[in-house]
Protein backbone atom coordinates (compact mmCIF):
# COMPACT_ATOMS: atom_id res chain seq x y z
CA UNK A 1 0.00 0.00 0.00
CA UNK A 2 2.80 2.01 1.30
CA UNK A 3 4.81 1.78 -2.46
CA UNK A 4 1.12 2.40 -4.15
CA UNK A 5 0.74 5.81 -2.25
CA UNK A 6 4.56 6.47 -3.22
CA UNK A 7 3.63 5.64 -6.88
CA UNK A 8 0.58 8.37 -6.67
CA UNK A 9 2.59 10.85 -4.84
CA UNK A 10 5.07 10.70 -7.54
CA UNK A 11 2.22 11.10 -10.31
CA UNK A 12 0.71 13.62 -9.00
CA UNK A 13 4.13 15.83 -8.48
CA UNK A 14 4.78 14.52 -12.27
CA UNK A 15 1.11 16.13 -13.46
CA UNK A 16 1.58 19.28 -11.66
CA UNK A 17 4.86 20.63 -11.61
CA UNK A 18 5.37 18.57 -15.54
CA UNK A 19 2.80 19.69 -17.59
CA UNK A 20 5.33 23.07 -18.41
CA UNK A 21 8.28 20.03 -19.38
CA UNK A 22 5.88 18.60 -21.94
CA UNK A 23 4.90 21.25 -24.20
CA UNK A 24 6.98 24.67 -23.44
CA UNK A 25 10.45 23.31 -23.33
CA UNK A 26 10.46 21.75 -25.97
CA UNK A 27 9.85 24.48 -27.56
CA UNK A 28 12.60 26.18 -26.27
CA UNK A 29 15.32 23.33 -26.82
CA UNK A 30 13.87 23.26 -30.48
CA UNK A 31 14.14 27.42 -30.99
CA UNK A 32 17.38 27.26 -29.71
CA UNK A 33 18.38 24.58 -32.03
CA UNK A 34 17.33 26.97 -34.74
CA UNK A 35 19.92 29.66 -34.02
CA UNK A 36 23.03 27.52 -33.11
CA UNK A 37 26.00 28.31 -35.24
CA UNK A 38 26.98 25.26 -37.06
CA UNK A 39 29.85 24.72 -34.61
CA UNK A 40 27.88 24.61 -31.81
CA UNK A 41 25.21 22.36 -33.08
CA UNK A 42 27.93 19.93 -33.84
CA UNK A 43 29.49 19.97 -30.81
CA UNK A 44 26.26 19.57 -28.59
CA UNK A 45 25.31 16.69 -31.38
CA UNK A 46 28.35 14.90 -30.04
CA UNK A 47 28.20 15.83 -26.52
CA UNK A 48 24.34 14.94 -26.74
CA UNK A 49 24.22 11.97 -28.68
CA UNK A 50 21.72 13.81 -30.71
CA UNK A 51 20.36 17.22 -32.50
CA UNK A 52 19.97 19.81 -29.37
CA UNK A 53 16.42 19.97 -30.84
CA UNK A 54 15.36 16.60 -29.46
CA UNK A 55 17.32 17.22 -26.48
CA UNK A 56 15.22 16.26 -23.16
CA UNK A 57 15.15 18.09 -20.57
CA UNK A 58 11.48 17.84 -19.47
CA UNK A 59 12.38 14.97 -16.43
CA UNK A 60 15.67 16.94 -14.89
CA UNK A 61 14.86 19.00 -11.85
CA UNK A 62 13.27 22.49 -11.82
CA UNK A 63 15.01 25.56 -10.86
CA UNK A 64 14.19 28.34 -8.82
CA UNK A 65 14.60 32.29 -10.16
CA UNK A 66 15.31 34.45 -6.76
CA UNK A 67 15.20 38.17 -6.20
CA UNK A 68 15.42 40.76 -3.11
CA UNK A 69 13.12 43.10 -1.96
CA UNK A 70 13.91 45.72 -4.16
CA UNK A 71 13.64 42.83 -7.32
CA UNK A 72 17.73 42.87 -7.43
CA UNK A 73 18.54 38.91 -8.43
CA UNK A 74 20.34 36.83 -5.98
CA UNK A 75 21.62 33.57 -5.98
CA UNK A 76 19.69 30.99 -3.14
CA UNK A 77 19.87 27.67 -2.30
CA UNK A 78 21.26 24.76 -4.49
CA UNK A 79 18.43 24.89 -6.81
CA UNK A 80 19.30 28.50 -8.14
CA UNK A 81 18.83 28.79 -11.66
CA UNK A 82 21.68 31.29 -12.13
CA UNK A 83 23.97 29.63 -9.92
CA UNK A 84 23.56 26.31 -12.20
CA UNK A 85 24.03 28.87 -14.78
CA UNK A 86 27.55 29.60 -13.47
CA UNK A 87 28.51 26.50 -12.98
CA UNK A 88 27.62 24.58 -15.65
CA UNK A 89 29.54 27.49 -18.12
CA UNK A 90 32.67 26.64 -15.84
CA UNK A 91 32.10 22.99 -16.47
CA UNK A 92 31.71 23.55 -19.96
CA UNK A 93 34.73 25.73 -20.24
CA UNK A 94 36.80 22.93 -18.90
CA UNK A 95 34.95 20.07 -20.92
CA UNK A 96 33.15 20.43 -24.00
CA UNK A 97 31.92 17.02 -24.07
CA UNK A 98 29.78 17.60 -20.75
CA UNK A 99 26.47 16.29 -21.41
CA UNK A 100 24.89 16.95 -17.60
CA UNK A 101 26.07 20.52 -17.77
CA UNK A 102 24.76 21.36 -21.32
CA UNK A 103 21.53 20.04 -20.16
CA UNK A 104 21.35 21.67 -16.33
CA UNK A 105 22.52 24.88 -18.44
CA UNK A 106 19.65 24.18 -21.05
CA UNK A 107 16.94 23.92 -17.87
CA UNK A 108 18.67 26.15 -15.99
CA UNK A 109 18.18 29.52 -18.84
CA UNK A 110 14.49 28.17 -19.40
CA UNK A 111 13.63 28.34 -15.60
CA UNK A 112 15.06 31.21 -15.11
CA UNK A 113 12.57 32.76 -17.92
CA UNK A 114 9.50 31.22 -16.06
CA UNK A 115 7.16 33.55 -14.29
CA UNK A 116 6.27 30.83 -11.92
CA UNK A 117 9.34 29.81 -10.77
CA UNK A 118 10.11 33.44 -9.49
CA UNK A 119 10.85 33.88 -5.56
CA UNK A 120 10.79 37.52 -4.39
CA UNK A 121 11.56 37.82 -0.70
CA UNK A 122 9.16 39.87 0.84
CA UNK A 123 6.31 38.78 -1.29
CA UNK A 124 4.46 36.05 -0.31
CA UNK A 125 2.47 35.36 -3.84
CA UNK A 126 5.53 34.20 -5.33
CA UNK A 127 6.04 31.78 -2.59
CA UNK A 128 2.99 30.10 -2.43
CA UNK A 129 0.89 29.12 -5.41
CA UNK A 130 -2.75 30.79 -5.64
CA UNK A 131 -6.04 30.34 -7.64
CA UNK A 132 -6.77 32.84 -10.49
CA UNK A 133 -9.74 33.05 -11.89
CA UNK A 134 -10.34 33.74 -15.94
CA UNK A 135 -13.24 35.43 -16.25
CA UNK A 136 -14.96 35.08 -19.50
CA UNK A 137 -15.85 39.39 -19.91
CA UNK A 138 -19.76 38.86 -19.33
CA UNK A 139 -22.14 39.53 -16.77
CA UNK A 140 -25.28 37.85 -15.28
CA UNK A 141 -26.26 34.88 -16.62
CA UNK A 142 -23.33 34.82 -18.62
CA UNK A 143 -20.76 35.29 -16.40
CA UNK A 144 -18.01 32.15 -16.54
CA UNK A 145 -14.61 31.79 -14.79
CA UNK A 146 -12.61 29.04 -15.65
CA UNK A 147 -9.91 28.76 -11.93
CA UNK A 148 -6.43 27.89 -12.14
CA UNK A 149 -3.28 27.77 -10.26
CA UNK A 150 -1.25 30.76 -11.00
CA UNK A 151 1.94 28.66 -11.41
CA UNK A 152 -0.31 26.50 -13.95
CA UNK A 153 -1.38 29.70 -15.86
CA UNK A 154 2.37 30.67 -16.63
CA UNK A 155 3.75 26.52 -16.89
CA UNK A 156 1.13 25.36 -19.19
CA UNK A 157 -1.90 27.14 -19.79
CA UNK A 158 -0.50 28.84 -22.47
CA UNK A 159 1.74 26.65 -24.27
CA UNK A 160 -1.66 24.52 -23.99
CA UNK A 161 -3.22 26.84 -26.02
CA UNK A 162 -1.09 25.52 -28.98
CA UNK A 163 -0.73 22.04 -27.48
CA UNK A 164 -1.80 20.36 -30.98
CA UNK A 165 1.21 22.19 -32.63
CA UNK A 166 4.31 20.10 -32.69
CA UNK A 167 7.24 22.01 -30.53
CA UNK A 168 8.97 22.73 -33.74
CA UNK A 169 5.89 24.75 -35.00
CA UNK A 170 5.27 26.44 -32.35
CA UNK A 171 8.83 27.19 -31.90
CA UNK A 172 8.88 28.24 -35.76
CA UNK A 173 6.02 30.93 -35.09
CA UNK A 174 7.58 32.50 -31.35
CA UNK A 175 10.33 33.23 -33.56
CA UNK A 176 8.17 34.46 -36.34
CA UNK A 177 7.01 37.06 -33.86
CA UNK A 178 10.78 37.58 -32.13
CA UNK A 179 13.51 37.47 -34.45
CA UNK A 180 13.80 41.23 -35.35
CA UNK A 181 14.54 41.29 -31.56
CA UNK A 182 17.24 38.58 -31.46
CA UNK A 183 20.57 40.94 -31.12
CA UNK A 184 18.45 42.56 -28.48
CA UNK A 185 17.30 39.58 -26.03
CA UNK A 186 20.59 38.69 -26.99
CA UNK A 187 23.05 41.21 -25.83
CA UNK A 188 24.79 40.68 -22.60
CA UNK A 189 25.79 38.36 -19.70
CA UNK A 190 23.74 36.62 -17.79
CA UNK A 191 23.89 38.28 -15.07
CA UNK A 192 22.43 41.02 -17.07
CA UNK A 193 19.51 38.95 -18.34
CA UNK A 194 18.61 38.30 -14.96
CA UNK A 195 17.81 41.82 -14.47
CA UNK A 196 15.52 42.07 -17.39
CA UNK A 197 14.23 39.02 -15.94
CA UNK A 198 13.51 40.71 -12.70
CA UNK A 199 11.83 43.75 -14.45
CA UNK A 200 9.84 41.50 -16.25
CA UNK A 201 8.65 40.07 -13.04
CA UNK A 202 8.46 43.26 -11.41
CA UNK A 203 5.81 44.59 -14.00
CA UNK A 204 3.90 41.05 -13.45
CA UNK A 205 3.90 40.92 -9.36
CA UNK A 206 3.89 44.70 -9.23
CA UNK A 207 -0.65 44.12 -9.39
CA UNK A 208 -2.43 43.64 -6.04
CA UNK A 209 -2.14 39.56 -6.65
CA UNK A 210 -4.07 37.46 -4.27
CA UNK A 211 -6.21 34.55 -4.15
CA UNK A 212 -8.99 34.28 -6.54
CA UNK A 213 -7.59 37.34 -8.71
CA UNK A 214 -9.98 37.52 -11.44
CA UNK A 215 -8.43 38.11 -14.64
CA UNK A 216 -10.00 39.43 -17.86
CA UNK A 217 -9.82 38.61 -21.47
CA UNK A 218 -8.32 41.29 -21.86
CA UNK A 219 -5.43 40.41 -19.00
CA UNK A 220 -5.00 36.95 -20.35
CA UNK A 221 -4.25 37.77 -24.16
CA UNK A 222 -1.68 40.68 -22.45
CA UNK A 223 0.00 37.76 -20.48
CA UNK A 224 0.10 35.80 -23.56
CA UNK A 225 2.59 38.20 -25.43
CA UNK A 226 5.00 38.13 -22.05
CA UNK A 227 4.80 34.20 -21.94
CA UNK A 228 6.00 34.17 -25.59
CA UNK A 229 8.68 36.73 -25.19
CA UNK A 230 9.79 35.16 -22.13
CA UNK A 231 10.01 31.19 -24.17
CA UNK A 232 12.00 33.70 -26.78
CA UNK A 233 14.48 35.32 -24.19
CA UNK A 234 15.58 32.01 -22.90
CA UNK A 235 15.79 30.26 -26.43
CA UNK A 236 17.92 32.99 -27.69
CA UNK A 237 19.76 33.02 -24.87
CA UNK A 238 20.60 29.75 -24.44
CA UNK A 239 21.75 29.58 -28.03
CA UNK A 240 24.09 32.47 -27.51
CA UNK A 241 25.72 30.49 -24.27
CA UNK A 242 26.52 27.88 -26.20
CA UNK A 243 27.76 29.75 -29.51
CA UNK A 244 30.13 31.34 -27.16
CA UNK A 245 31.20 28.47 -25.30
CA UNK A 246 31.35 26.20 -28.68
CA UNK A 247 32.95 29.27 -30.75
CA UNK B 1 -5.29 4.23 3.92
CA UNK B 2 -7.95 3.13 1.11
CA UNK B 3 -9.34 6.94 1.54
CA UNK B 4 -5.88 8.56 0.72
CA UNK B 5 -5.72 6.37 -2.01
CA UNK B 6 -9.25 7.08 -3.07
CA UNK B 7 -8.25 10.96 -2.36
CA UNK B 8 -4.64 10.74 -4.16
CA UNK B 9 -6.47 9.14 -7.49
CA UNK B 10 -9.55 11.37 -7.84
CA UNK B 11 -6.73 14.19 -7.47
CA UNK B 12 -4.60 12.84 -10.32
CA UNK B 13 -7.78 12.61 -12.42
CA UNK B 14 -9.06 16.23 -11.81
CA UNK B 15 -4.99 17.05 -12.78
CA UNK B 16 -5.41 15.57 -16.40
CA UNK B 17 -9.08 16.81 -16.67
CA UNK B 18 -8.26 20.08 -16.03
CA UNK B 19 -5.07 20.07 -18.83
CA UNK B 20 -7.57 18.46 -21.40
CA UNK B 21 -10.09 21.45 -20.91
CA UNK B 22 -7.39 24.19 -20.52
CA UNK B 23 -6.85 23.71 -24.05
CA UNK B 24 -9.38 25.07 -26.98
CA UNK B 25 -9.57 25.85 -30.33
CA UNK B 26 -7.46 23.00 -32.17
CA UNK B 27 -9.81 22.67 -34.72
CA UNK B 28 -9.18 25.91 -35.95
CA UNK B 29 -5.87 25.25 -35.37
CA UNK B 30 -5.56 22.28 -37.73
CA UNK B 31 -7.89 24.91 -40.59
CA UNK B 32 -4.94 27.11 -40.10
CA UNK B 33 -1.96 25.02 -40.72
CA UNK B 34 -4.14 23.49 -43.65
CA UNK B 35 -4.36 26.76 -45.27
CA UNK B 36 -0.99 28.02 -45.22
CA UNK B 37 0.33 24.72 -46.86
CA UNK B 38 -1.89 26.10 -49.61
CA UNK B 39 -0.70 29.54 -49.41
CA UNK B 40 1.07 31.00 -52.65
CA UNK B 41 4.91 32.51 -51.12
CA UNK B 42 3.45 35.86 -52.14
CA UNK B 43 0.59 35.30 -49.99
CA UNK B 44 2.58 33.49 -47.56
CA UNK B 45 4.55 36.44 -47.16
CA UNK B 46 2.36 39.22 -46.74
CA UNK B 47 0.56 37.03 -43.96
CA UNK B 48 3.51 36.39 -41.75
CA UNK B 49 4.63 40.32 -42.63
CA UNK B 50 1.33 41.41 -41.47
CA UNK B 51 0.03 38.76 -38.39
CA UNK B 52 4.34 38.22 -37.52
CA UNK B 53 2.10 34.83 -36.71
CA UNK B 54 1.59 31.88 -38.64
CA UNK B 55 -2.04 31.19 -39.70
CA UNK B 56 -2.45 28.55 -37.14
CA UNK B 57 -1.25 30.42 -34.60
CA UNK B 58 -3.96 33.20 -34.88
CA UNK B 59 -6.53 31.06 -35.35
CA UNK B 60 -8.01 31.55 -32.07
CA UNK B 61 -7.48 35.13 -31.61
CA UNK B 62 -10.72 35.98 -32.46
CA UNK B 63 -12.52 34.38 -29.41
CA UNK B 64 -9.71 34.85 -27.47
CA UNK B 65 -10.89 38.74 -27.67
CA UNK B 66 -14.37 37.81 -28.67
CA UNK B 67 -15.82 39.64 -25.12
CA UNK B 68 -13.38 42.48 -24.81
CA UNK B 69 -13.13 45.65 -25.64
CA UNK B 70 -14.14 46.65 -29.44
CA UNK B 71 -15.19 42.88 -29.98
CA UNK B 72 -18.97 43.27 -28.35
CA UNK B 73 -20.72 43.85 -32.02
CA UNK B 74 -18.50 40.41 -33.60
CA UNK B 75 -20.72 37.55 -31.52
CA UNK B 76 -22.79 37.00 -34.52
CA UNK B 77 -19.79 36.95 -36.70
CA UNK B 78 -19.10 33.44 -35.39
CA UNK B 79 -22.37 32.29 -36.99
CA UNK B 80 -23.40 31.33 -40.28
CA UNK B 81 -26.86 31.62 -40.53
CA UNK B 82 -28.23 29.21 -42.80
CA UNK B 83 -31.62 31.43 -43.66
CA UNK B 84 -30.60 34.79 -43.08
CA UNK B 85 -34.06 35.97 -43.87
CA UNK B 86 -35.73 33.94 -41.32
CA UNK B 87 -36.26 34.96 -37.31
CA UNK B 88 -33.78 33.10 -35.04
CA UNK B 89 -33.53 33.08 -31.36
CA UNK B 90 -30.13 33.52 -29.68
CA UNK B 91 -29.22 32.25 -26.04
CA UNK B 92 -32.44 32.47 -24.71
CA UNK B 93 -35.74 31.93 -26.41
CA UNK B 94 -37.13 34.70 -25.56
CA UNK B 95 -34.14 36.98 -27.01
CA UNK B 96 -35.17 37.52 -30.78
CA UNK B 97 -32.09 38.24 -32.96
CA UNK B 98 -31.98 41.20 -34.41
CA UNK B 99 -32.18 41.22 -38.52
CA UNK B 100 -29.09 43.45 -38.94
CA UNK B 101 -27.12 40.78 -36.99
CA UNK B 102 -28.22 37.44 -38.59
CA UNK B 103 -28.16 39.27 -42.06
CA UNK B 104 -24.19 40.50 -41.42
CA UNK B 105 -22.57 37.15 -39.56
CA UNK B 106 -20.24 35.29 -41.06
CA UNK B 107 -20.73 34.71 -44.77
CA UNK B 108 -21.43 38.01 -44.97
CA UNK B 109 -18.70 39.37 -43.26
CA UNK B 110 -15.75 37.10 -44.68
CA UNK B 111 -17.38 38.00 -48.68
CA UNK B 112 -17.22 41.78 -47.58
CA UNK B 113 -13.22 41.49 -45.79
CA UNK B 114 -12.45 39.42 -48.80
CA UNK B 115 -13.87 42.50 -51.31
CA UNK B 116 -12.34 45.26 -48.87
CA UNK B 117 -8.42 43.58 -48.91
CA UNK B 118 -8.78 42.56 -52.55
CA UNK B 119 -9.40 46.08 -53.45
CA UNK B 120 -7.44 48.06 -51.07
CA UNK B 121 -5.48 46.30 -48.59
CA UNK B 122 -2.45 48.94 -49.70
CA UNK B 123 -4.60 51.78 -48.72
CA UNK B 124 -5.00 50.51 -45.09
CA UNK B 125 -3.24 50.27 -41.90
CA UNK B 126 -0.78 47.21 -41.06
CA UNK B 127 -3.26 46.62 -38.38
CA UNK B 128 -6.58 46.95 -40.05
CA UNK B 129 -5.06 44.73 -42.73
CA UNK B 130 -4.00 42.36 -39.77
CA UNK B 131 -6.98 42.50 -37.84
CA UNK B 132 -8.91 41.54 -40.91
CA UNK B 133 -6.62 38.46 -42.10
CA UNK B 134 -7.33 37.43 -38.09
CA UNK B 135 -11.36 37.37 -38.87
CA UNK B 136 -11.17 35.56 -41.92
CA UNK B 137 -9.10 32.60 -40.47
CA UNK B 138 -11.42 32.44 -37.61
CA UNK B 139 -14.90 33.06 -39.38
CA UNK B 140 -13.95 30.15 -42.06
CA UNK B 141 -13.00 27.81 -39.57
CA UNK B 142 -16.37 28.87 -38.02
CA UNK B 143 -18.41 28.58 -40.62
CA UNK B 144 -17.40 25.45 -41.47
CA UNK B 145 -17.99 23.53 -37.92
CA UNK B 146 -21.58 22.03 -38.35
CA UNK B 147 -21.99 23.47 -34.47
CA UNK B 148 -21.73 27.03 -35.94
CA UNK B 149 -23.97 26.67 -38.72
CA UNK B 150 -28.05 27.99 -37.43
CA UNK B 151 -30.47 25.82 -39.23
CA UNK B 152 -33.68 24.77 -37.59
CA UNK B 153 -33.48 21.06 -35.96
CA UNK B 154 -34.68 18.14 -38.22
CA UNK B 155 -37.51 17.20 -35.88
CA UNK B 156 -38.88 20.84 -34.85
CA UNK B 157 -38.87 22.34 -37.77
CA UNK B 158 -39.06 25.74 -36.45
CA UNK B 159 -36.68 28.69 -37.02
CA UNK B 160 -36.55 29.41 -33.71
CA UNK B 161 -34.29 26.27 -32.94
CA UNK B 162 -30.66 26.16 -33.31
CA UNK B 163 -27.85 23.64 -32.86
CA UNK B 164 -25.80 26.51 -32.15
CA UNK B 165 -27.28 27.47 -28.86
CA UNK B 166 -26.66 23.93 -27.41
CA UNK B 167 -30.69 22.89 -27.81
CA UNK B 168 -29.41 20.11 -29.78
CA UNK B 169 -28.74 17.34 -26.69
CA UNK B 170 -26.40 13.74 -27.20
CA UNK B 171 -25.06 12.16 -24.50
CA UNK B 172 -21.08 11.43 -23.38
CA UNK B 173 -20.75 8.57 -21.78
CA UNK B 174 -24.05 8.91 -19.65
CA UNK B 175 -23.98 12.32 -19.21
CA UNK B 176 -25.72 15.38 -20.97
CA UNK B 177 -23.58 16.71 -23.63
CA UNK B 178 -24.62 18.80 -26.58
CA UNK B 179 -24.27 18.47 -30.44
CA UNK B 180 -22.43 21.80 -29.95
CA UNK B 181 -19.89 20.53 -27.60
CA UNK B 182 -19.66 17.24 -29.51
CA UNK B 183 -18.22 19.96 -32.43
CA UNK B 184 -16.08 21.91 -29.98
CA UNK B 185 -14.06 18.37 -29.17
CA UNK B 186 -14.29 16.46 -31.77
CA UNK B 187 -10.52 16.81 -32.24
CA UNK B 188 -10.80 15.06 -28.75
CA UNK B 189 -13.38 12.57 -29.35
CA UNK B 190 -11.32 11.53 -32.42
CA UNK B 191 -7.83 11.52 -32.37
CA UNK B 192 -7.03 12.92 -29.03
CA UNK B 193 -3.30 12.61 -29.21
CA UNK B 194 -2.77 13.66 -32.74
CA UNK B 195 -0.79 16.82 -33.61
CA UNK B 196 -1.60 19.46 -36.95
CA UNK B 197 0.58 17.29 -38.94
CA UNK B 198 -1.13 14.14 -38.50
CA UNK B 199 -4.65 15.60 -39.09
CA UNK B 200 -3.00 17.42 -42.01
CA UNK B 201 -2.11 14.62 -43.52
CA UNK B 202 -5.47 12.72 -43.13
CA UNK B 203 -7.21 15.40 -43.80
CA UNK B 204 -5.98 17.43 -47.01
CA UNK B 205 -6.20 14.78 -49.32
CA UNK B 206 -7.90 16.72 -52.09
CA UNK B 207 -6.18 16.98 -55.66
CA UNK B 208 -5.51 20.59 -57.17
CA UNK B 209 -8.92 20.11 -59.36
CA UNK B 210 -10.86 19.04 -56.37
CA UNK B 211 -9.50 21.90 -54.52
CA UNK B 212 -10.28 24.25 -57.41
CA UNK B 213 -13.90 23.13 -57.61
CA UNK B 214 -14.02 23.11 -53.42
CA UNK B 215 -13.69 26.86 -54.19
CA UNK B 216 -16.07 27.90 -56.50
CA UNK B 217 -18.65 30.27 -55.52
CA UNK B 218 -18.08 32.52 -51.86
CA UNK B 219 -19.03 32.53 -48.87
CA UNK B 220 -22.77 31.92 -49.47
CA UNK B 221 -22.56 29.03 -51.74
CA UNK B 222 -20.06 27.60 -48.96
CA UNK B 223 -22.61 28.17 -46.55
CA UNK B 224 -24.93 26.15 -48.21
CA UNK B 225 -22.84 23.25 -48.55
CA UNK B 226 -22.02 23.07 -44.56
CA UNK B 227 -25.90 23.55 -44.17
CA UNK B 228 -26.49 20.39 -45.84
CA UNK B 229 -23.60 18.88 -43.71
CA UNK B 230 -25.12 19.76 -40.74
CA UNK B 231 -28.56 18.15 -41.54
CA UNK B 232 -26.61 14.72 -42.83
CA UNK B 233 -25.14 14.59 -39.02
CA UNK B 234 -28.36 14.91 -37.25
CA UNK B 235 -28.46 11.10 -38.81
CA UNK B 236 -24.96 10.20 -38.05
CA UNK B 237 -26.08 11.56 -34.42
CA UNK B 238 -29.70 11.51 -34.02
CA UNK B 239 -30.89 13.41 -30.48
CA UNK B 240 -29.95 11.32 -27.21
CA UNK B 241 -26.99 9.70 -29.28
CA UNK B 242 -24.33 8.81 -26.50
CA UNK B 243 -21.02 10.11 -28.59
CA UNK B 244 -18.75 7.60 -26.30
CA UNK B 245 -20.31 4.90 -27.83
CA UNK B 246 -21.14 5.14 -31.55
CA UNK B 247 -21.16 2.41 -33.48
CA UNK B 248 -17.46 2.19 -36.05
CA UNK B 249 -19.58 3.56 -39.18
CA UNK B 250 -21.16 6.54 -38.17
CA UNK B 251 -17.57 7.18 -35.92
CA UNK B 252 -16.11 7.14 -39.55
CA UNK B 253 -18.84 8.67 -41.09
CA UNK B 254 -18.24 11.75 -38.53
CA UNK B 255 -14.26 11.58 -39.26
CA UNK B 256 -14.92 11.27 -42.52
CA UNK B 257 -16.96 14.61 -42.11
CA UNK B 258 -14.49 16.46 -39.97
CA UNK B 259 -12.02 15.70 -42.50
CA UNK B 260 -13.98 17.61 -45.11
CA UNK B 261 -14.89 20.39 -43.54
CA UNK B 262 -11.69 21.00 -41.99
CA UNK B 263 -10.36 20.74 -45.72
CA UNK B 264 -12.75 23.08 -47.05
CA UNK B 265 -12.48 25.66 -44.49
CA UNK B 266 -8.26 25.39 -45.19
CA UNK B 267 -8.99 25.23 -48.62
CA UNK B 268 -11.41 28.06 -48.99
CA UNK B 269 -9.16 30.50 -46.59
CA UNK B 270 -6.25 30.05 -48.67
CA UNK B 271 -8.30 30.47 -51.59
CA UNK B 272 -8.81 33.55 -50.31
CA UNK B 273 -5.74 34.53 -49.48
CA UNK B 274 -4.24 34.17 -52.25
CA UNK B 275 -6.58 35.88 -54.42
CA UNK B 276 -6.03 39.33 -52.25
CA UNK B 277 -2.25 39.41 -52.29
CA UNK B 278 -1.67 37.60 -55.78
CA UNK B 279 0.66 40.09 -56.96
Amino acid sequence: MKKSILTLSLLLFTLSAGAWNKLSLPAITALTAQHLTPEAALATKAALGTDFAECNITDRPKYLFHLDEEYSPVCEGQNDALLVIGEAVERLNKNKGDKEAILSLARAVADMHSVANVRIKGNDMSYNDFTVRRWNNRNGKMARYKDCGWRFLWNSYYAYKHAILTAELYAEDINLYHINRLDDFQKGTPAEWAKDMAAESRVIYSRELKDNYVLSQEDVNYWAFTHDRLLAKASYRLAAILNQIFK
Amino acid sequence: MKKILLFALVVAASLSVQSAKAWGGPGHTIIGYIAEQHLTPEAKAKCHHYLRHTLAYEASWMDNWRYSKGFKGTAHWHIGYAYPNRQYTGDFRSQVLKPESVRKSAAYRINEFHEQLRTSFKEMSDSTVQNKIRFLIHMLGDMHCPAHVAIPIEDKPTYEETTVYNRYRLKYKGKKYSYHSMWDNITNILHPKWKVTEWRAAADSYTPKQRAKVCRGDANDWLKGTTKEVVRSYKIVPRDTDVATLSDSDKRALTEMTYQQMAYAGYRLAYILNDVFKE
